[in-house]
Parts: structure tokens; sequence; C-alpha cells
């Protein structure tokens, strides 16, 4: 048997320490080079989105389904959300999106301080959309109390009813639009939205589960980062948290205009 | 060696010569830090013996469930009008439950005991199905042997490979959890409205979905980890068309695992939100569609009856390959049939619904459905062509694979009147299902997983089995199941439905023959146990190429090395030259080929 | 040998078997400030268009009476959410610099997407086409049978009342129908008909009679054609 071996045994990183931590990095012992590693993580990488694509592809199947069987339903639905508020989350994570792409581009170049301020940035955008989405969205329809700041509270007569050091304002009637068993918004006109409820509270929590999830890992990057761990020879979990981060983006370009626009 | 210049490396380790490494079974200390090493361990050997052991301990649980199950269709059930003796010597009348293997000794109703029939066949289908059969073959053979095959030092994420199997120990153990707590009856499909309705006071259910929620996490990974694994870490030489087709099967395997496991990961969640939320989605009672979920089942689920059969089909090729010391026949063929199996796989899954979904769609899904049979009949006809003027050696991994390739044409042939809408509504639900997804499930998957833990035991442990012992335990295996199984095709087409605990008295000689034959089944498989014990502790040194085989792992040392070679192999042959290669490090002494072959060799 | 190992091309790298040392010199690409910016803005824009496509279509209907067929609506904004999603594929995530395993590993996976709502939609759209038996039977609004605590405690939703139906009926319980006519004013989905009066800015209220892809599919299910009774106000469409 011929044999030839460039493939290492040890530790990935070099042995004298001299330079920053990235700089030093080889690669996994089972690779052959830095290269190889690089692209076989973004592989492995892709093949995970491939997974979370398919696994909310069993919601949008749900909502195609009971759309088509109950369109009144998820029209008046549609209604009961905020396009503005949508809309704005939308903004968010685009730009979020756009930091996240940002800073692989400053770790290629070099540009730590402002590859950490773009990864802030963009946790701080995830963190945003779902307060958003908790405190104005969820919140309200749920439970009938609105955030104090929130617009749409001078739509409606105020009950005088408050919480929390009068932080939220009770809206007589407003809350109860829960999913299936829960459900008891007196003021439904038809007999499928606890359905609606149901595919729109599923997918939007996984959604926002997604977007934790998304901030963890953006979030270790940027401690890793203040440790020297990326740079340009060496950035392959900022890239593939990074992907991540789209691909939360990606869904949520779907799931915005399913959910909000769609009449 | 710090050098990123492969010339430079290649020149340095050429002059430096062999380094040589201990077995990665060679222990690192005292008996705790050994513990240590294997728990915290990322070497795909070490994770494959410990998915392995894992599987099997699960495999005799399911086994015993299903045991349990056949002893109690011995008898038929049935409640008597009985008279007793009262102590003061009057005689009253009383119900006396007889056939009921599980009902207290002092019951006047057949429930309690039928629940727990229910809960006995759940807890077999869910094992074997999530914990045994799906991981089975591709978390223990593949890990172990896929990265060696391709000649490389270990799979393309190590760590992860890790994180994967204690992803599926937590898995098993929030099944075992909701064993404890008593059980799950929902069969292993977990169709709703069962599934949502039944046991609504606790939460075994919902642990139990949970349980199989996780074990897809740990599918997902370990399938995300051999695609990689295939596409990147092939060694120097090795196209794709020069692999074995092992690995070209656990690489489609791989595909479907990661394309199709994320759907039932929804469906669980779904499912949970359903039992603890009621969204609605699969309950009928707030407009949602009970069919919805069978749907989303089983564009899972249907795809993964390939991730069961297709790395089988894999051990099969190596095993008739090596054991005939013959070329596969129509190599490509097989890479394309592989392939194909696992492309056609997506598109049928509605044959499980064709009693309850529309008929349009059902008659769509019945067309597509018999697209499965081409690439299958291909394999099945490229191992016999193998066969054919080979120089078999007649050694049990040979026995398993003549035994699959006869019970799993049965069990694909019976699958061709289940995929015609006629005869399935005559046959859904009934023992013929049973009987038919057994042949394919056991008699493809368990027989394949038994006989490549004897074609590959020497490699992985060091250490011959007896070989006679072996025999006798296959050919127990083979007669027991057949007598099981076989029988349930008749009580099928008769009219015995699944999944009851009793009938009607003209069945009972043969669920009586079917329970004995289960029983031959079980002393089949403790003869493998005691022969693998026996040839761990007293058996003979492997050597490293007992079979003559001409794939990587035969290179390596018996067991291998903790970096699996010395130095990176380069390929110059393919997996299959027996014609102009002699298999590296063999010995036609220590298992002689049958007469005349040697002059094919030398 | 139908597979035998063909002799190696004269560019054969051993050390690279797999040429991943030439495709890919771009997997190293830095994709310059400029597109970035530019994609962002034009998703921005598309952004800004797919809700003002949607405001518009509600504005002509209420405004000119003018109902767009459903499929418009869904088309447009359908149509905007993919080319956004490509641009964020393509550019935010780098595939048109990347190997392109990684797109056909994308695109394998919207084919199986695909698949699953293709089929499932056209069992459940066509469920009954030939047996009128196996479109099973629906209670409108559901059948209020079931049991709404864990522990099987009794249901308080009666049975074959719908939980939407009572809901509504608790309220006007709670409240008196008079009560309940002024927050139904508020909240519930009117209509234009100029029968209601809304609070100045409400959303709440905007909507249309509506009945689907196919047209009085549901007609039996839209409370717009029955008397508008205090039950029924809700719905008044």
């Amino acid at each position: 048997m011929t044999t030839l071996d460039v493939r290492q045994h040890g530790q990935p990183y070099d042995a004298p320490p001299s330079g920053p931590l990235w700089s030093r990095y080889k690669h996994a012992h089972h690779y052959r080079s830095a290269e190889e590693e690089f692209d076989a993580v973004k592989l492995g990488m892709w093949l995970f989105l491939a997974t979370e694509v398919l696994l909310f592809a069993g919601l949008f199947c749900a909502y195609a389904v009971f759309r088509m069987l109950y369109p009144q339903a998820f029209y008046n639905g549609s209604h009961y959300l905020d396009w503005k508020w949508g809309g704005f989350n939308t903004v968010i994570l685009l730009i979020s999106s756009y930091t996240m792409a940002m800073s692989i581009r400053n770790c290629q170049r070099g540009e730590f301080r402002r590859m950490r301020l773009n990864l802030a940035f963009t946790i701080f955008c995830g963190a945003l959309f779902v307060l958003i989405k908790l405190v104005f969205e969820y919140t309200p329809k749920w439970s009938g109390y609105f955030f104090v700041l929130d617009p749409a509270l001078h739509h409606y007569a105020d009950s005088g009813k408050t919480a929390l050091f009068g932080l939220f304002h009770y809206v007589d009637g407003y809350g109860g639009k829960r999913p299936g068993m829960w459900f008891n918004y007196a003021f439904a006109s038809d007999p499928y939205e606890p359905l609606w409820w149901g595919v729109y509270y599923s997918a939007t929590s996984i959604h926002a589960l997604h977007v934790l999830i998304g901030m963890t890992l953006i979030g270790r990057v940027l401690l890793r980062s203040f440790k020297g761990h990326y740079g340009p020879s060496h950035y392959t979990a900022v890239e593939i948290s990074g992907l991540y981060w789209h691909l939360v983006d990606l869904i949520w370009i779907f799931l915005f205009p399913l959910l909000y626009l769609i009449h | 060696m710090t050098t990123l210049d492969p010339s430079k490396a290649a020149g340095l380790h050429g002059a430096a010569g062999h380094e040589h490494h201990g077995s990665y079974l060679e222990r690192k200390g005292s008996f705790w830090v050994t513990v240590w090493d294997w728990a915290t361990t990322v070497d795909h050997k070490k994770l494959g013996v410990m998915y392995m052991t894992a599987v099997l301990t699960l495999f005799f649980l399911g086994g015993l469930a299903a045991l349990a199950v056949r002893t109690e269709l011995f008898q038929p059930t049935r409640i008597a009008q009985v008279e007793v003796k009262n102590s003061d010597g009057t005689v009253s009348k009383a119900t006396k439950i007889t056939g009921q293997l599980f009902a207290a000794p002092d019951a006047t109703s057949v429930d309690k005991g039928n629940q727990i029939y229910n809960r006995l066949f759940t807890l077999h289908g869910a094992i074997m199905v999530f914990m045994v059969i799906v991981p089975g073959i591709p978390a223990s053979l593949g890990n172990f042997f896929l990265p060696i095959m391709l000649g490389a030092k270990d799979v393309a994420f190590p760590r992860l490979n890790l994180l994967s199997w204690y992803i599926y120990l937590t898995g098993s153990i929030f099944g075992v959890i909701s064993i404890i707590m008593g059980g799950v009856d929902t069969g292993w499909t977990f169709y709703t409205p069962y599934s949502t309705t039944t046991d609504a006071s606790y939460f075994r259910v919902v642990a139990m979905i949970l349980a199989a929620f996780i074990l897809g996490f740990s599918s997902i990974l370990t399938g995300l980890n051999f695609v990689v694994t295939v596409h990147k870490l092939r060694a120097p030489g090795m196209g794709w068309f020069d692999m074995p087709l092992f690995v070209w099967s656990t690489y489609s395997t791989a595909i479907i695992q990661v394309l199709a496991t994320p759907v039932i990961g929804i469906t669980l969640l779904l499912l949970v939100f359903e039992r603890v939320f009621r969204v609605g989605i699969f309950d009928p009672a707030l407009g949602g569609d009970p069919v919805l979920f069978q749907h989303f089942f089983w564009f899972y689920s249907h795809p993964v009856v390939y991730v069961m059969i297709l790395p089988a089909m894999g051990i099969i090729s190596e095993i008739i390959a090596v054991h005939s010391h013959k070329a596969i026949f129509g190599y490509r063929a097989m890479a394309y049939a592989t392939l194909g199996i696992a492309a056609v796989s997506f598109l049928v899954w509605g044959h499980h619904l064709f009693a309850s979904e529309g008929e349009l769609v059902a008659m769509v899904f019945s067309a597509l459905t018999f697209l499965v049979a081409i690439p299958t009949a291909v394999k099945v006809f490229n191992w016999v062509a193998t066969l054919y003027k080979g120089s078999i050696s007649l050694t049990t991994p040979m026995l398993y694979a003549l035994s699959f390739l006869f019970l799993f044409s049965i069990g694909g042939l019976t699958g061709l009147p289940l995929g015609t809408l006629a005869t399935d509504l005559h046959l859904h639900d009934s023992y013929f299902v049973v009987a038919h997804f057994h042949y394919v499930m056991m008699g493809g998957t368990i027989i394949a997983f038994v006989g490549g833990l004897h074609h590959w035991w020497p490699k992985m442990f060091g250490r011959m089995y007896n070989e006679l012992w072996g025999k006798v335990g296959c050919i127990l295996v083979f007669i027991g199941f057949n007598t099981t199984f076989f029988i349930q095709f008749i009580l099928g087409t008769q009219g015995m439905p699944r999944r009851y605990a009793s009938y009607v008295s003209e069945f009972t000689l043969m669920h009586q023959i079917s329970t004995v034959g289960s029983y031959i089944l079980l002393v089949g498989f403790l003869v493998h146990l005691f022969n693998f014990l026996h040839s761990l502790v007293l058996g003979p040194k492997a050597p490293p190429n007992p079979w003559g085989g001409l794939t990587l792992e035969w290179e390596t040392d018996s067991p291998p090395s903790e970096h699996n070679f010395d130095h990176e192999p380069i390929v110059k042959h393919g997996p299959y030259d027996y014609d102009r290669v002699v298999p590296p490090h063999w010995d036609p002494k220590d298992y002689p080929l049958p007469a005349g072959a040697a002059a094919r060799h030398h | 040998m139908n597979h035998a190992h063909t002799p190696q091309p004269a560019g054969f790298d051993e050390l690279d078997p797999h040429a991943s040392g030439h495709g890919h010199s771009h997997g190293h690409h830095i994709i310059s400030g400029f597109t970035l910016r530019a994609i962002l803005i034009i998703l921005l824009l598309l952004t800004i268009l797919t809700v003002g496509q949607a405001q518009l279509e509600q504005y002509i209907s209420t405004a000119f009476e003018l109902n767009l067929p459903r499929w418009v609506n869904i088309a447009v904004v359908m149509a905007i959410a993919v080319v956004k999603g490509c641009l964020v594929a393509l550019f935010f995530m780098g595939l048109k610099y990347d190997n392109p395993m990684n797109s056909v590993i994308l695109c394998f996976t919207l084919f199986g997407v695909g698949l699953f709502l293709g089929f499932s939609m056209s069992d459940l759209a066509s469920r009954g086409m030939i047996y009128e038996f196996k479109k099973g039977e629906i209670l409108k609004g559901g059948l209020g049978n079931i049991s709404r605590t864990m522990n099987g405690e009794p249901d308080p939703v009666p049975a074959n009342t719908g939980i939407v139906a009572h809901a509504r009926q608790k309220k006007m319980e709670e409240i008196g129908p008079e009560a309940y006519e002024k927050l139904a004013a508020q909240f519930a989905h009117g209509g234009h008909d100029a029968t209601h009066q809304y609070p100045p800015g409400s959303t709440a209220s905007r909507s249309r009679p509506r009945t689907g892809l196919t047209e009085g599919l549901f007609e039996t299910a839209n409370p717009a054609s029955a008397k508008p009774t205090p039950e029924s106000h809700g719905g008044g469409h």
C-alpha cells in the first residue's frame, strides 16, 4: 500500500505561541487543509439549514392547507395583525442581516472593532425583534393588556385596569385571541378563527425561538472575537453563524407577507 | 509537524517511515480514566461501539415486548361463566377470563389486560423503529466503518458526532421514562386522535413524543456528518465511483435523514402543541384535520423506511462481494439504484394512507409506489448475478446475506399487493401488513445488521467468533423468523386485523405457530449473543483481513489503531477488483477458499 | 469490471484528489460593501412595495368597490417574497460566490418542500371528489366538545356549540347585550357597508367580504347573508 501522510496529528493550533489566535489556526487534524475544513463546515451548515427549511415547511404546509380550507378565517386573522409592527420587524431583520454580512466582511479584512460593533448591533436587532413581538403583538392579543407606548392603544377605550406599575393597560374585550381551547375572543366572526391563531402562534413562536438561537450563536462569536479567535484567515464560525442568521431572516421574509399581508 | 506544504510533508513522513499507534480499544489508564475517555471520546470507532451496545440492548428490550405480545396471542381471550365452589360448600357463578396473559387472576373485565397489550405493542414498535432500526446500522456500523472505508481519520465533525450520541441517549432516556411512567398506547405512529386524547392527565405520551423528537435530532446530525464526510474526506484517488457500496448506501441514507427527519420534528412539535395547548391543527373538533397528521408523519416515515433498508442493502453488497470473492455485478447500476431508491422514497408516502386520504391522490401515490420496485429489483438481480460463478464461502455473514435475499424478496414482493389500491383496501391494517413490514424491516434490516456484525466483528474487536455457533444461530433465526411471520400473511388475508389482543377461534392454530416461531427466534439471537460475548473473552485473535476483502477497512489492523491508518492511504484500485488485485494482509490459510477458487486469485 | 479504475488524468494531483483547491478560490470571496448596501436598499424597497401593494389593494377595494381576484394579491406578495429571498440567499448568504454544491442542496430542499406542500394540499383539496363520504364532516365552528382541561374535568364548552360561539355567548352574559354591541362595534370585522361606525384610526375593522379562491364555496359559512342579529353581529360582513 502506498502511503502518504499529509494529515497531521495533534492540536489544530500551531505550537509556538506567537501572534493572535486566528493567525495560528491550522485546521482540525482529520482535514488536509484549512480550505478543506472551511468548505466542509460550510457544507455541513448548509445541510443543517436545509433541515431548518424543512422544519418550517411543516408550518407552511399547515398554513397553506387551512388557508385553502378556511379562507375567511385566515382573512380575518391577518386583519387582526398590525402590518406596521410586522413591517417594522421585517425592516429590523433585514438591517440585521446586512450588519451580519458586513461583520463577515470586516472579519475578512481584519477590521475587528467594526466587526464587533456589527455583531453587537445584529444581536441588538434580534432582541428588538423578539421584544416587539412579545410586548406589542403577543401580549395584547393574548391577554388584552396593551403596552402603554403601543400606538394602537389609543384606538380603544381604556378600561382603567392597569398592570405592572401602569406599564400595561387593559382593553376590555380585546384579548382572548388564543389558539384552540383557550380561545375566548368574543367578537370573532368566523368559526375557524381559533385555528388561525393556532397556526399563527406556532409559526411565529418557533421562528422567534430561532431568532433567540441565532442571537446565542452570534453572542458566542462576539465573545470569542474579543479573545482573537477570528481573523482574515480563520472566520469559519462567523460565517456559519451568519448563515444561520440569514436563514432566520429568510423565513421571516416569507412569514411576514403570509401572515400580515395576504388577504 | 507545523508545515502546511503537503509536498514537504509527504517527503518528511515518507522518510520517517511508519509510526505505529495502538489499538483504539487500548485502555488509557485506570478504570475510571478509561470510562471518562470513552464518555468524552470523539473517535468515531468508540462512538460506533457505544451505539452498537445501546442499539443491541434496546433491541433485546423491544424483542421482549414483542415476545410478550406473541405470548398474549397464544390463546384468544375469552370471558367464561364458571361455577366456583365457595368455602362453605355452596356453588356460585363467577366470571373467569381465559387466555389473557396480563390480566390479574381475579379480573372480571378484559379492559385492563387489553390496555397493557396496547402499551406493549406500542412499546415494541416505538423502540424498534425509533431507537433500533433507524439509528441501528448507520450509527453503529456506519459510524465505525464509513470513515475507514473512505480512508479518513474520522468523520467530518467528530464533536458533533459525540453530541449526536448524547442526544440519542437523552432521547432513549425520555422513552424509558415514558415506559416507566406506564407506557403509551397510541401505536408507534402516534396517530391523532389517539395521541391527543389518550392518557389525557399524564405526560407519558408527551414524553414518548419528545423522545422521538430528540432521537430525530440525533439522526439529523449523524446524517449531516456522513454527507459531509463522504463529500470531503475521501482518500486521495477515491472518486465517487470508487467508493464501496456500503458507503454509497450510507450516503443515500444520510441524505434521507437530513431531508426527511426535520418534518417529523415539526410534526411531533405540533403534536405536543396540540396536546398541551390544543392548537387544533390535527383536531377535527376545531376544524383541523387528523389525516393531515398522517401526511406529515409519513412524509418523514416513508423515506425512513429506506433509512432502515438502504444501509442493510449496503451491508449485503459488501458481504456478497467479499464472501464470494468476486466483483459486484453492475457496480454503477447498484450505486444509481441506491440513489434512485432514496429519490423515489420522497414520492410515495401516501400509500400508507390509502384508507384515509382522498381517492385522487391515492391513485397518484399508488402509481408512484410501483416505481420503487425498479431500483430494488435491479439490486436483487445484481446480488444474485454476483453470486453466479463466485467462489462462495458459506460463512455466517454469507448465510445471513443469503437469508436476506430470500426474506427481503418476499417482503418486497408482498409490498406489491399493498401498493395496489384495490387489494390494499382489503389487506389494510391486517396481519398481512404486519408480516410484510416485518419481512422488510426484520428480514431485511435486522438480518443484514446481524450479518454485518459477523462480517466486521473481527475488525471491530480483533477477535474471531465461533463459526459453528454463528451458523447455528443464523439457521435458528431463519427458521424462527419464517415460522413467526410467514403464517401471518395467511392470517392477514383471512381477516385478522393488527393490534388486536384477541381473535376468533379459527385463528388459534396459526397464532400458536407464530408464537412458537418467535421463541425459536429468541433462542437464535441468544446463541448469537453468547457467541459474541464468548469471542470477546476467549475468541482467537483475528488477522487484519480474515475474509480477503479489498475495501480499505481490511488494510488496517484488527482492531484499527486510534487514527485508523498509520498513513493516509492512496486508493489505487476499485473496492471490488478481485480479478486483478490480491487482497492485502490476506492469508488464505485462515479461511481457505472453496476448491478451485485459489487459481483465480494467484 | 464496469467500475474499473480509470487511469488518472494528467493533471491529477494526489494530494488534492477532488480538485478542491481549484474550484473555489472564491470560498474566501470578500463581498464588496457597495453590493451589500445596494442589496439592503433593494430589500427595503421591496418591503415597502409589498406592503404598499397590499394597502393599495385594500384601498381600491373599499374606495372603488373594485375587488381584484384573490390570487392577484397572493401572487404579487409571494413573487416579491421570492425575489427578496433570492437576494438574501445569493448575496447575504453568499451562494453566488460559493461552492455550487450548497446551491444544489438548497434547491433540493425547496423541491422537497414543494413535494410536501403539493401532495398534502392536493389531497386536502380533492377529498371527496369521487366518494362524497371521504370528505368527512366538520361541524362549522368546531364540535365544542373538546376537553378544556388536562385532567379530564367536565368540559365547559357545551357540546355542538363551538368555541367561537361559546366565547361570544359568555361575553354577552357577562356584560349584557348593550355593552356587547358597543364593544362589537369597536372590535369586530364589519365591512364597509356604512351601517357601522368605527372609531377614527381603527385598523382592526377594515375588511370586506371575501370568499376565497373559489367564489361561493363557503357561502353558507359566510354570515354576511344572515340577518344581523346580535349573535351574528360580530360577523356582519
